[in-house]
């Protein structure tokens, strides 16, 4: 009898401890929440977030800030992620939180802006409308021949038929030549027999391209079944950079690598285009803004815009 | 598991001759005559911990098939020197033995291999330690390190070393319980059992009833009064009563040194040194 | 020389190859970080490193670089890492402390045995679903409170990680608590004490080395943690500003940053690690302090944990209400995170989640993820538990006890179990996988995880092994046994409990890993591994990679639900087996501590 009063007594006060936490109501501040710097994500959006002086989020960054406390970075402050899931969460549980990820992980959870005043997908993607956007890039090594295996599998990346597993995937499927910087898509005949040489095929780069990759390696596999397993695929995947370091790496000519943001002009890589991406910005669904411009996202990011009734 | 290859003895033990079990286990030392059979000579025996000079310059013969008991007063050695005779005090780090010890003609500091030694040379702890195991697991613990495997060879053994301890018919129906819920006198008259079964010619006992009850305590004694026709007893006790009791012959060590040894009538009665009499008497210690 | 003897000899040359295998493996990973980290710390400066105030790495700065273009500061880490570690020793101390006390003092058998299981359980519980437990449901509470209107950041961090340190604590405690001869309870209780006083001011004060130890230890867990952190904490390299300020720790730097760094901040971020080392070094070297200053302590000197109280508190009832309160935050706790990942995973368990192969471009799969979790457990235990265990033969029953030498060795492994995983899977990374044909497999992964394991299955054999007392092994050896009999069939069955709950807890870490196997063993979702050469995600690694692009949460947190059943599966078998040798060594526990007890009054007297 004394015990179960004293259980009940020490329920109610650790309850107490609990609700003394929920205490009182919301704030108007903004939670600033982004990517960690290897994120392919990430560089897309500071590429194109900028004031009106025509300085971007990646310039904030690599230069105006050094000396600053904080991090090459955002606004003091900021949160980090290490991944698209995480951020997500966090902006579906933080009514005060802002952030961006894939068009393709948007779900009801979040609420993707407008930017600019226009609303993220295929169409406003494909005519440029949509500002925040990148390519999905394959890349492999220029001074190494591709294996026969490693080629076949290339041209089968390039060909129309992983067009069609792209718009599946809901990708902004990419069939023009120079947006590709290729010659464009084109067809692909599986090959009747094996060839020749080993056939491991080493995939390494982008999380955000891992579900299309997924994808790409299953319709591969379908057509050519007589003769590729899928456990001839050796796929792991810690972000762009990492698919970049692996193709620069390469010494066999088996590695496909995957970057989820444009290549540079004077990259040492091949590489081709093989789909867009639209960049969202997400903020909790509670939120009533919808439509943000690139001047506010700079400055909310580098803390010049605190409060969400600053924009409204 | 490590053991289990010696066939060769395999059986012979329970009631082996000293000669065949020499020769299984001592085999490259050339041991045929080796024999622990015999009393213990001890001829200036020193020990050091470090710096510390436990046992000084000590010589002592203790006859077979006798019950020698060792008294003093703690710290003065007496169980460190019991320790010497089954080279216990090679586990200890730091402590020298010097001096000669001979077991029947055996010179146990010499060349020898020390597993057989404490085959021959058993010994029984202040504590009871029985194993966590069976009854009969612990009884057939030695027998089995020692190659027997036989189930048959191994229930005799278990069935004659009870006997020997007077616990057969308490014990004959608990042999798979576990030795550990066994009472503390039961417990240590289980060690002596499993000291038996591999047949030893000595049995070294380090204050055997120190933790038991007065009941035990005789038992225990009772025990050692009948063992002494078929082994030599030798006896650690702080109890002198005990030691008047069972012992024939008495030594009584002091700060490491021996002060006087002989019968153990005459060293109780007829004391010849001045400190035996104030510790038997109940002055020191 | 006799066979006997060969036989002694050849089994001690395998003890200590086993212990001069697992060395090595463990003085490599050591020497691995530091050297990597030399160069980097010689081009940034010593000082500079550890007081600069700015992370601003630049992944194109190369040794020959001059001037670096990047700022190499980790101060602001250093201290994050310090704030959160001493916010989860109180947090987790207390809780952990006085949860243990309850359990060990002020509850019946069922409830102890019941709630002890569920705290043990929390062990295998993955960081990532720490993470976002602490997302979804503590930030939010706090966020009410919070002047950021965010609840994350240092209070949140120090509370998960508390209750992330709730099992060492709480499991090292008890054991301490329950191994005070009841005689001093018994005679406190004689001399008119209450249950409480006896509890509090002699029980407890008895147990202080073994709560110390408990203590510390939890501390290098929290140190050393990770995955969760990096989800919770904000990770902007600032000192945080007040509780709810974000705030970067040393592993999360790692952690975030290894995967792109370039020549310089990769050496940076292994000096990082090295700086991480001192930090448990200092930890370990407090601990040695304090269990030898308890041994001082023994001649009846008071003895207090720090706290003193007035005269006119009645300290012991007020532990007493403490207790019961801690126990059940806990619990509330317990039931909220469990709960938690049930309604959040459970409706999405289905058949064709469990049990269909995964295919490239199929829906997601876990059979394939179930296998390479049960093939990389059978790896790293077969590598890990042997050598582990000889190793621990080898230190604790072959070499003179107090030796210099050892001690160097035992304090290095201690060290060494507070390398964040990260480390080791980058080690792993970079011998491993090359070795096994450069990519990731099963038995890459498996070797790795058995390095990190190896401190811990040392550490714990040894403790169990010192916990067999001597006089079963001079009883054995006084019949003529050799060593390795006495090993073999005295010692190491006494000591198998305790082995095996350590094998178990290995298992439950296996499982739980995530950081070092995604470098090692596969990190994205795959078909069925191909042997022990393929590659495989384990269903922790797929749970990070489904939660990874925000699309598949529902499978991840089903994922996290499947986890936690094997979790508790392996918790029931290791208490089964537990109780089955309990049968076979009946009452051996009582025997142990008594004769452990008796013989420290023999060698009083």
């Amino acid at each position: 009898m004394k015990k179960i009063l004293m259980a009940i007594l020490s329920l109610a006060l650790a309850c107490g401890i609990g609700v003394a936490a929920v205490g009182c109501g919301g704030s108007d501040a903004i939670v600033v929440c982004g990517r960690e710097a290897s994120s392919g994500t990430r560089e897309a959006f500071d590429k194109v977030a900028a004031n009106a002086a025509g300085d971007t989020l990646d310039d904030y960054s690599s230069e105006q800030n050094p000396d600053e406390a904080a991090e090459a970075g955002y606004v003091s402050g900021a949160q980090y992620f290490s991944s698209t899931g995480t951020l997500a969460t966090k902006v579906a549980q933080t009514e005060g939180a802002i952030g961006y990820i894939s068009l393709s992980s948007v779900d009801e959870s979040v609420k993707a802006l407008s930017v600019e005043g226009v609303a993220p997908s295929e169409a406003t993607v494909l005519d440029g409308t949509y500002k925040i956007q990148r390519p999905f890039v394959f890349m492999w090594n220029k001074t190494v021949a591709l294996t026969p295996v490693a080629q076949d599998f290339l041209n089968f990346l390039k060909s129309k038929t992983a067009q069609d597993v792209v718009k599946e995937e809901g990708g902004v499927s990419l069939t023009e030549g120079e947006a590709r910087n290729d010659e464009g898509a084109i067809d692909y005949t599986a090959p009747t027999a094996a060839p020749a040489g080993d056939k491991k095929i080493v995939v390494r780069g982008s999380t955000s391209m891992n579900d299309l990759m997924d994808a790409l390696i299953g319709k591969y596999c379908e057509l050519n079944s007589s003769w590729v397993k899928e456990s001839d695929f050796d796929m792991s995947l810690q972000g762009s950079s990492t698919g970049r370091e692996a193709v620069d790496k390469d010494t066999t000519g088996n590695v496909i690598g995957m970057a989820s943001s444009a290549e540079a002009e004077d990259t040492p890589r091949n590489y081709f285009n093989v789909a867009l991406d639209a960049v969202a910005v997400v903020v909790n669904p509670a939120n009533e803004i919808s439509n943000i411009t690139l001047a506010q996202l700079y400055d909310i990011y580098t803390g010049a815009i605190t409060k969400w009734s600053e924009i409204k | 598991m490590l053991f289990g290859k010696r066939k060769n003895k395999a059986s012979s033990l329970p009631k082996t001759e000293p000669q065949e079990t020499a020769e299984g286990v001592v085999a490259e030392t050339a041991a045929e005559e080796l024999s622990y059979d015999g009393g213990i000579t001890v001829k200036e025996a020193n020990l050091h911990y470090g710096d510390f000079h436990a046992l000084k310059n000590i010589s002592i013969e203790i006859p077979e098939h006798r019950i020698t008991a060792f008294i003093g007063p703690s710290g003065c050695g007496k169980s460190t020197f019991l320790k010497c005779f089954n080279r216990m005090n090679d586990l200890v780090a730091g402590c020298k033995v010097e001096g000669e010890f001979t077991i029947g003609n055996v010179n146990i500091y010499g060349n020898i291999d020390v597993n057989e030694l404490r085959k021959n040379v058993g010994m029984v702890f202040q504590k009871p330690n029985p194993f966590p195991m069976s009854v009969y697991d612990n009884i057939v613990y030695g027998p089995r390190t020692f190659g027997i495997k036989k189930r048959a060879a191994l229930d005799e053994i278990v069935e004659r070393s009870l006997k020997q301890a007077a616990m057969w018919d308490e014990l004959k129906d608990r042999l798979n319980k576990s030795a550990l819920g066994l009472s503390g006198g039961q417990q240590q008259r289980l060690c002596i059992a499993r000291a038996l079964a591999v047949d030893p010619k000595i049995i070294l006992m380090d204050e055997p009833t120190s933790a038991l009850d007065p009941i035990s305590t005789g038992k225990i004694e009772d025990l050692c009064m009948e063992l002494k026709n078929d082994v030599t007893v030798v006896i650690v006790t702080h109890n002198m009563q005990q030691a008047a009791r069972i012992s024939d012959k008495t030594a009584f060590f002091l700060l490491g040194d021996l002060i006087e040894y002989g019968e153990t009538d005459q060293i109780f009665d007829r004391p010849k040194d001045k400190k035996t009499e104030e510790y038997i008497t109940g002055r020191f210690g | 020389m006799n066979r006997v003897k060969a036989k002694e000899y050849a089994s001690k040359a395998l003890f200590a190859a086993a212990a001069i295998v697992c060395i090595v493996a463990v003085v490599a990973i050591f020497v691995f970080i530091v050297i990597r980290s030399i160069p980097a710390l010689s081009k940034i400066g010593f000082f500079n490193f550890v007081f600069g105030d700015v992370w601003n790495p630049d992944r194109y700065d190369e040794y020959v670089t001059d001037p670096l273009a990047g700022r190499y500061g980790i101060l602001t880490m250093i201290v994050g890492s310090i704030f959160s570690t001493v916010g989860a020793l109180i947090i987790g101390g207390i809780l952990g402390f006085f949860t243990a006390v309850f359990l060990a003092r002020f509850c019946g058998p069922r409830v102890k045995r019941v709630f002890g299981a569920v705290i043990n359980l929390l062990a295998g519980i993955p960081s990532v679903i720490y993470g976002f437990f602490g997302m979804a449901v503590i930030i939010p509470l706090f966020a009410n409170i919070s002047p950021t209107g965010d609840g994350a950041g240092l209070l949140v961090t120090s509370l998960v990680l508390g209750i992330m340190i709730l099992p060492t604590v709480v499991a090292l405690t008890k054991n301490g608590l329950e191994a005070v001869p009841q005689e001093l309870y018994e005679g406190a209780r004689a001399l008119g004490a209450t249950h409480e006083q006896a509890v509090f001011k002699t029980v407890v004060p008895a147990a202080k080395s073994s709560i110390v130890a408990a203590l510390i230890l939890g501390v290098g867990r929290a140190i050393g943690e990770t995955m969760a952190v990096i989800m919770i904490a904000g990770n902007s390299p600032e000192i945080p500003g007040g509780l709810f300020g974000s705030f970067r720790t040393m592993t999360a730097n790692i952690v975030l940053e290894m995967g792109y760094a370039g020549e310089v901040q990769m050496g940076a971020l292994l000096a990082t690690g090295v700086i991480l080392l001192v930090f448990i070094a200092i930890i370990n070297l407090l601990f040695g302090l304090v269990i030898s200053g308890g041994k001082k302590n023994k001649g009846g000197k008071k003895l207090s944990l720090g706290v003193t109280m007035p005269k006119w508190l009645n300290f012991s009832a007020i532990g007493k209400v403490v207790s019961w309160v801690c126990a059940v935050f806990v619990a509330v706790f317990l039931v909220l995170i469990i709960g938690y990942i049930v309604i959040r995973g459970l409706p999405h368990i289905t058949g064709d989640l469990l049990f269909k192969n995964y295919h490239y471009g199929g829906e997601p799969a876990l059979l394939p993820a179930i296998v390479s979790t049960l093939l990389l457990i059978v790896v790293s235990i077969v590598i890990a538990v042997p050598l582990g265990i000889a190793t621990a033969i080898f230190l604790n029953e072959y070499t003179k006890k107090g030796s210099k030498f050892v001690r160097i060795i035992r304090s290095s492994i201690d060290v060494l179990s507070g390398i964040p995983s990260i480390v080791y899977g980058l080690f792993g990374m970079l011998t491993f996988v090359v070795w096994f044909g450069g990519s990731s497999s099963i038995l890459a992964g498996g070797f790795t995880i058995s390095i990190m394991l190896l401190p811990t299955v040392i550490r714990s054999t040894e403790e169990s092994l010192k916990a067999v007392p001597d006089s079963f092994r001079e009883g054995s050896f006084a019949l003529g046994a050799g060593k390795v009999r006495t090993i073999f069939k005295i010692v190491l069955p006494s000591a198998l409990p305790g082995i095996l709950s350590a094998v178990i807890l290995a298992i439950g870490r296996v499982v739980s890993e995530t950081a070092p196997l995604m470098y090692t063993m596969g990190s994205v979702l795959q078909p069925m591994p191909d042997g022990f050469l393929g590659s495989g995600a384990t269903l922790a690694v797929a749970l990070y990679a489904l939660a990874g692009e925000y699309k598949y949460m529902d499978e991840a947190y089903a994922t996290a639900c499947v986890l936690m059943v094997l979790v508790l599966i392996l918790n029931f078998f290791a208490g089964f087996i537990g109780k089955r040798l309990g049968k076979k060594f009946q009452g051996e526990n009582n025997a142990v501590r008594k004769t452990k007890k008796q013989s420290k009054q023999s060698s009083e007297d």
